[in-house]
Formats: structure tokens, C-alpha cells, sequence
């Protein structure tokens, strides 16, 4: 839901009138309804992220918005081709051009049951599946294309690879032209976890398949065919959804040592992630029953978080100051300890902002403290430190 | 002169496209002010190069070929697939239609096509690769000339076209075929069928592509670009574009060549080697300006068609001795001759301007002849 919402925002920038000085009857460029029901058939049926931006015009009088960029997930990176419609003639089917390096790429020659021929023959707008059908056949023949380039790849290590996880189930490869003129060959493994363990039941409502769609990523450098001998460049990739639960780039990978091959790696570091997902699991719950000792102390809460408990704010008040706390807990709860900002409701800056104290993260704290006990060390802390706050606040008030 | 030509091949790579500024401007402006996309088809021919490197050692000198494709013109469709569909597989009949009637009034052929595309990049698109290859690939020639070597047949009949009606100064690409062929071709209406049906992208000349768009884009420096691909076949089946450095051809000495000001006239086509072989040149010089009138008895039909051409612009002046003047070039009797040429033109054109006179008192007589009829009718209406 999120995700859709962000495109929305885009799009929504992308229809803003450009500066046309021309033409003299101005018409607001405008998205044609056919376009949009396709559009919209491709941001909420798609079984992979794909994102469209950079909607254009293609008219002399740029009213019509017919042309825009996708961006494909392909191996964990993302590949841009645009999509040319003709806006003035509905009929024509659309064309797509395709990234810099894939210029022998060329789809329409396929004569296999894959071809995406069928589709555009006899192309009618109407059918809003048909653009989203049309990249994902194309998507299938990339990745083919890919494959049958990195089997052309003459690299003994990248050819090893190839015939020990050429059958893995999701499997993806490509290579790409890196900036200084080598290559490098990218695959992209899912990873096999087992999260079902008995912490996740404390958080109902956080989607259970979540945390299982990690994969790695790794990267073969290349020259002219020939390895450099040096290990490869790993990489793990998560959805962004995931990072209010597990970040992935605070996974401290095994080491790769020499002569190592991706068969015997990937088991090591599958039974590593699964621990520290099974730890971030846990800590939702060990998160929530902290808020859940916050509420003797300072009272009922505005605002929390309830999917992943990552966020609270509390109304609170110490004599006649009445301050509201924001508090920030990490994934790591409870190794780090969260941060918290005080905010005055009684004082604003020239602009009408509430004034907001500096972020705390350093008062007394321990992990193995039951939350009750962390909870109330937090109470104290606070009753002392909103007086200096309350100074701090007076002082910046009578300076104006 | 036709033997010393290197072998023609399409798949040759181009040293640079050359385009004159006026004819990439009429591109451009087909281009803007189409409502959206367009495409089309391109013409031109190639100019083939040979440079010399003389060395001082006694080793002989090294020749290098390069070549260049010259765009001379462009029929715009002025939107996208006019003669192709959305899979790139092209339609003979439009294709046909777009390219045809160009070759019969004498332009050069088909050397590529153009689509111009705002608001996207400069790369080309899976459809345009496509229909790249198709064009390339497809042939479209008419089943009897397959027999007889049709490469040449198509060959000639471009080239001769050309020689006798455009002013692109192609004369002097040294094909040895002389213009009787094609008027004889021209007179000959089961030939002209033949000759539109065939179509397409020699596969003697390379295929280019051309690819405009403009941007609407106010903070962009300049908001049309262009960029010249020649499509290649290393392998069979199994083509790819590369970009070509676009040349545009400006006002200047050193472009003479390109934009082809060289004076042509519409005269017969000869070659030195043709002619009066077994005689002496001055003989046959005094021979023919002393009977003028004398040749037309042994005339035969292709020189029947040359005299015709060369009375529309003088009077009184035989194709024989205009051969025999281009056969002593160089020596002192030709001035003479080429004076005896020039005053037979001006008595064509004194001939003409009496015709004109002759016309104009025709007609005002007439015109006059009309009004006293008028002026009677008015007056019998009145009464």
C-alpha cells in the first residue's frame, strides 16, 4: 500500500504543467484514460515491483502523456526500458527501448511460444492487462538473454557456478558493463529461511512471509572473459518494507575464503540470517511489552506503532509543563537503547514550531533490565531532565 | 572505368553519414511539425573514396577506401508504422507506395528510413531494430529479374535514372552504361512495371537509420538531436546498429563535391571510348561539320532519342559531332566547336523567343477577336 501510495506522488508530480511558452492555447498535459486503466493494472497486479515514472509527452502540443520509464527488477538492481506509446493513435501498439548495453537484445525476432509477437499483433488499448502481460513475457526473454550471456562468459570460476546453481529455483544472472570498462557477472539467489519459530507468534498481524524474502546477491568481476581472481563482491537485498523489522545491511556477512564457490557458502549463510531474523522477531515482542511498561509511568500514548513497535509518542506533563516524549526504538531493542525527544506544547519558536529538546540516548541503561525497571529509570530520568528542558525553552523565549 | 570500381557491399562500414543542411533542415521541420511520431523512408547513395598516399621510397603508394552515405532527400509518412507493423514486419505495398514514385522521377534509392520520436533516447527501439533487419533482410524484387542477374539489371537501371535527370552530379560515378538503355527502358511499359516492383534497400548499398527527437524541456540547451546508425550483419541473422558521425554538408569550397553543384546540363551521355573508333578525330570533326545534315540518314534509333535531347537546347547541331567534341577535349578544334555549340543554343533560344513572340500576337489577336465578340453581345443584350 505504501508503495503504490509513492507512485501516486510521483505521478502526480510528473502531470504538473511543464513550462510551455509556444503554445499559445495551453492544454494541462493529461494522462488518457486507456493509459491509465493500464497503469493502474500494472501498480496493483504485478507479481514484481515494478515502478513507472518520468510520464511524457509526445504530442507537438504536449497535451497527451504517452510515454514513460519503467524500472524492472532484474538480479536485485533495477533496469530502466521506456515504453513509447503513440498518444494520437490509440491503435499502434506500444514500443519499448531497451538499456544501453542490451542493444542485441532484440525480443521481436523470438519465434518461440514466448514471442511477444501475439500481444502486440493484434493490440486493442482497451484491454488494460495487456502492457503488464507485454513486460513480463519480455522480462522472461531478458533474463533468458542474460543467461545465454553469461554462459558465453569463458571464466572458469563464473562457469563452475553455473553448473553447480544453474537448477536453483529463482536463479537469476546477468552481466553487466561495469564504469571502468570491465564487466561483471551478477547472481541473484534467494534465500531458504525457516521463520517460523515459536517468537512469531507474539506479532499477529505482521505479514508472516515477510521476513522470508531476503536474497543475495553476488557480483564475479570480469575482464575480457577472464577472472580477476578476487573474491566477489556480496551483497544481501531485502525489501524496503522489511527494514522496519531486519535491516539486511547490518548483517555482518561470513567471510569468503579462497577458493570458495557459492554451493558450499550459501548454507553457512542461510543458518547465520536465520538466527538474527529469528532475533529481530523477538524483539518486536520485547518492543511492545516496553511500551506496555511506558503506561504507569507517563500515561496513555498518542501515537504508537502497532505493526512493529518501532515508534510512541506520550503526552505527558511535570507540574504545569505539559511536553510530549517521541520515542525511537532501534531494531536491535533491547543491545541499543531507544532514543527519545522531548517536545514542549507551551512554547514555539518565531515560526509557531513547538521547540524540541536534543535527542537522549545516553541515560542510564541495561538490557537485562526487566521493561518495567528500564521503563522507570526513563520516568527519573526524564522528571530531571524536563526542568532543564523548561529552562532551555524560557531562556530562547525571552532572548527573541 | 567501370572495371577499376571496388565491389559494392552493402555491409561495407561507412566512414560518416553527409547530409546537406537544407535537406537535414526539411527533415527536421517534417520531423516538428508532425502532431506525434513519425517515421519514413530515406534516399541517397554512397560516395566511395579512393586516397592515394604517394611515399618516397620506391614502394608504390597505398590506396585507402573509405565511403560515405549521402542523404539527398526523405519522404515523410508523418506518423509511425506507415509501412510496417507493431511486430516490425514490413508491408511490401506501402513500402512500394512511399518509395516508388521517387525512383521514376529520377532521385536516388532508398538508402534507409527515419523515425523521428520526442521525449525519449537516442537508442533504437526492439521495433525499429526490427524493421531494420527486415528491410535489409526482405527482397523485394520482382521474380524475373531474379533470373537474370537482377543486382545488375537493378543496378543500372538506379544509376541511369539518376544520370539523366538529377542534377546531383552523379554522372561521375563512371558506370560505362550510356542513356540510350534507359530511354529505350523508359519506352517500354513491361520494364517500368518491373522496375517499380523493385524495392527496398539494395543489398550493394548499407542501410542507415536516422533518429530525431526534440525535448520539451525548457532548461535544455538545445531541444533537437539527431544521430545516424548504420545497421550490420557480422553474422547472419544476427545484426546490430552502430552509430555514424553525421556530417552536415555547409556553403563552402571544400563541400563542392557533397552538395553536388557540379554543372551538370541535360545532355546525351557519352563515353571517350564510344564513337568513331577506326577513325581519326580530326577527321572525322571536318567530316561532320562539313555535312551537318548529311548524318541523320544513317542514324539509328538510340541516337534518333540522343538528337532529340540535344535539339530541346540547340538548333541545328548533330550528336555525332557533339561526341567527336567530347573525343578531342583538350585539343585546339574544340574551342571552335564548343563556340559552334554555344551559337547553335542561342539560335535555339532566338528560335524559341520568335515562337514566344509569334504565340503572343497569336493570342493577342485572339484576346482581341474575344472582346469585339463581347461587346457585340452586349450591345444586342442592351437593345
Amino acid at each position: 500500500m505504501a508503495m503504490v501510495q509513492v507512485q501516486h506522488n510521483q505521478q502526480q508530480q510528473q502531470q504538473r504543467p511543464p513550462p510551455s511558452a509556444s503554445s499559445s492555447t495551453y492544454v494541462a498535459p493529461a494522462v488518457p484514460s486507456w493509459l491509465q486503466a493500464q497503469l493502474q493494472y500494472l501498480r496493483t497486479h504485478s507479481p514484481i515491483p515494478l515502478k513507472v515514472e518520468n510520464l511524457r509527452s509526445g504530442a507537438r502540443n504536449s497535451c497527451i502523456l504517452d510515454r514513460f520509464s519503467v524500472l524492472i527488477p532484474c538480479c536485485l538492481s533495477l533496469i530502466k526500458w521506456e515504453v513509447v506509446y503513440n498518444g494520437n493513435d490509440t491503435r499502434v501498439a506500444p514500443d519499448i527501448i531497451f538499456g544501453d548495453g542490451d542493444n542485441t537484445f532484440q525480443p521481436l525476432t523470438d519465434t518461440s511460444d514466448l514471442s511477444p509477437c501475439h500481444f502486440l499483433r493484434d493490440w486493442t488499448p482497451s484491454d488494460p492487462t495487456r502492457l503488464l502481460k507485454l513486460i513480463l513475457v519480455i522480462r522472461v526473454l531478458y533474463l533468458q538473454y542474460q543467461r545465454k550471456k553469461v554462459e558465453e562468459v569463458k571464466d572458469e570460476r563464473v562457469r563452475f557456478e553455473m553448473s553447480t546453481m544453474g537448477a536453483i529455483q529463482g536463479l537469476e544472472m546477468c552481466v553487466m558493463a561495469t564504469s571502468d570498462g570491465m564487466e561483471e557477472v551478477i547472481f541473484s539467489v534467494p534465500l531458504v529461511l525457516e521463520v517460523d519459530s515459536p517468537y512469531s507468534a507474539t506479532t499477529a498481524q505482521a505479514p508472516s512471509t515477510l521476513l522470508n524474502d531476503i536474497s543475495l546477491q553476488v557480483k564475479f568481476p570480469v575482464q575480457k572473459g577472464q577472472s580477476i581472481g578476487s573474491a566477489p563482491q556480496l551483497k544481501l537485498v531485502a525489501p524496503e518494507a522489511m527494514k522496519d523489522v531486519f535491516d539486511v545491511d547490518d548483517v555482518k556477512l561470513p567471510e569468503w575464503p579462497e577458493h570458495m564457490c557459492l554451493v558450499e557458502y550459501m548454507p553457512t549463510l542461510q543458518l547465520t540470517i536465520q538466527q538474527q531474523v529469528r532475533e529481530a522477531r523477538a524483539s518486536i515482542g520485547l518492543r511492545r511489552n516496553f511500551m506496555e511498561s511506558l503506561f504507569p509511568f507517563f500515561g496513555r500514548p498518542l501515537e504508537a506503532d502497532m505493526l512493529y513497535y518501532r515508534k510512541i509518542s506520550i503526552l505527558t506533563s511535570s507540574g504545569v509543563f505539559t511536553f510530549l516524549i517521541h520515542f525511537v526504538l532501534p531494531i536491535q531493542f533491547p543491545k541499543m537503547q531507544p532514543a527519545f525527544t522531548l517536545q514542549s506544547s507551551q512554547h514555539f519558536d518565531a515560526r509557531g514550531k513547538p521547540l524540541v529538546s536534543r535527542p537522549y540516548q545516553d541515560y542510564p541503561w541495561s538490557p537485562r533490565w526487566e521493561t518495567s525497571e528500564m521503563a522507570q529509570r526513563i520516568f527519573e530520568f526524564v522528571a530531571e531532565e524536563c526542568i532543564a528542558f523548561k529552562r532551555h525553552c524560557n531562556d530562547s523565549l525571552s532572548q527573541r | 572505368m567501370a572495371h577499376g570500381r571496388p565491389t559494392l557491399d552493402g555491409d561495407t562500414e561507412l566512414e560518416k553519414v553527409a547530409i546537406s543542411g537544407a535537406a537535414l533542415a526539411a527533415l527536421m521541420q517534417a520531423v516538428n511539425s508532425s502532431a506525434g511520431d513519425c517515421d519514413g523512408v530515406l534516399f541517397g547513395h554512397v560516395e566511395r573514396n579512393t586516397t592515394s598516399t604517394m611515399v618516397d621510397e620506391d614502394v608504390g603508394s597505398r590506396t585507402s577506401h573509405n565511403s560515405t552515405a549521402v542523404v539527398t532527400g526523405h519522404f515523410c509518412s508523418g506518423r509511425v508504422t506507415s509501412f510496417y507493423d507493431a511486430t516490425g514486419h514490413i508491408d511490401v505495398a506501402k513500402f512500394a507506395q512511399m518509395v516508388g514514385e521517387r525512383e521514376a522521377r529520377g532521385g536516388d534509392p532508398p538508402i534507409g528510413w527515419f523515425v523521428g520520436r520526442r521525449g525519449t533516447v537516442m537508442r533504437p527501439s526492439m521495433r525499429e531494430y526490427t524493421v531494420t533487419a527486415n528491410l535489409r533482410g526482405t527482397q523485394f524484387s520482382a521474380p524475373e529479374d531474379a533470373a537474370v542477374g537482377s543486382e545488375d539489371v537493378r543496378d543500372g537501371k538506379v544509376k541511369d535514372s539518376r544520370t539523366l535527370n538529377s542534377a546531383n552530379g552523379l554522372l561521375g560515378e563512371g558506370n560505362g552504361l550510356s542513356s540510350k538503355e534507359v530511354l529505350a527502358g523508359r519506352k517500354n511499359p513491361s520494364q517500368e512495371g518491373a522496375l517499380s516492383k523493385l524495392i527496398g534497400i539494395p543489398s550493394s548499398s548499407p542501410c542507415i537509420f536516422f533518429l530525431f527527437t526534440e525535448s520539451s524541456d525548457a532548461n535544455s540547451v538545445h531541444t533537437h538531436e539527431y544521430r545516424a546508425f548504420q545497421y550490420r550483419t557480422k553474422l547472419p541473422g544476427a545484426g546490430f546498429f552502430e552509430t555514424r558521425a553525421v556530417k552536415i554538408v555547409n556553403i563552402g569550397q571544400a563541400f563542392r563535391g557533397l552538395y553536388d553543384f557540379a554543372p551538370v546540363a541535360p545532355f546525351p551521355w557519352f563515353t571517350k571510348s564510344s564513337g568513331f573508333d577506326g577513325e581519326s578525330s580530326d577527321e572525322g570533326l571536318r567530316r561532320l561539320s562539313m555535312t551537318p545534315h548529311h548524318a541523320d540518314v544513317q542514324m539509328d534509333v538510340p541516337q534518333e532519342a540522343d538528337q532529340a535531347l540535344l535539339d530541346m537546347y540547340s538548333q541545328d547541331f548533330s550528336v555525332d559531332r557533339l561526341q567527336s567534341l567530347i573525343r578531342t577535349e583538350g585539343e585546339g578544334g574544340s574551342v571552335r566547336e564548343l563556340e559552334a555549340l554555344y551559337r547553335t543554343m542561342l539560335r535555339k533560344l532566338d528560335v524559341l523567343a520568335k515562337q514566344v513572340c509569334e504565340g503572343n500576337g497569336v493570342i493577342f489577336e485572339q484576346e482581341l477577336a474575344n472582346s469585339k465578340l463581347k461587346m457585340a453581345l452586349q450591345s444586342a443584350g442592351k437593345r
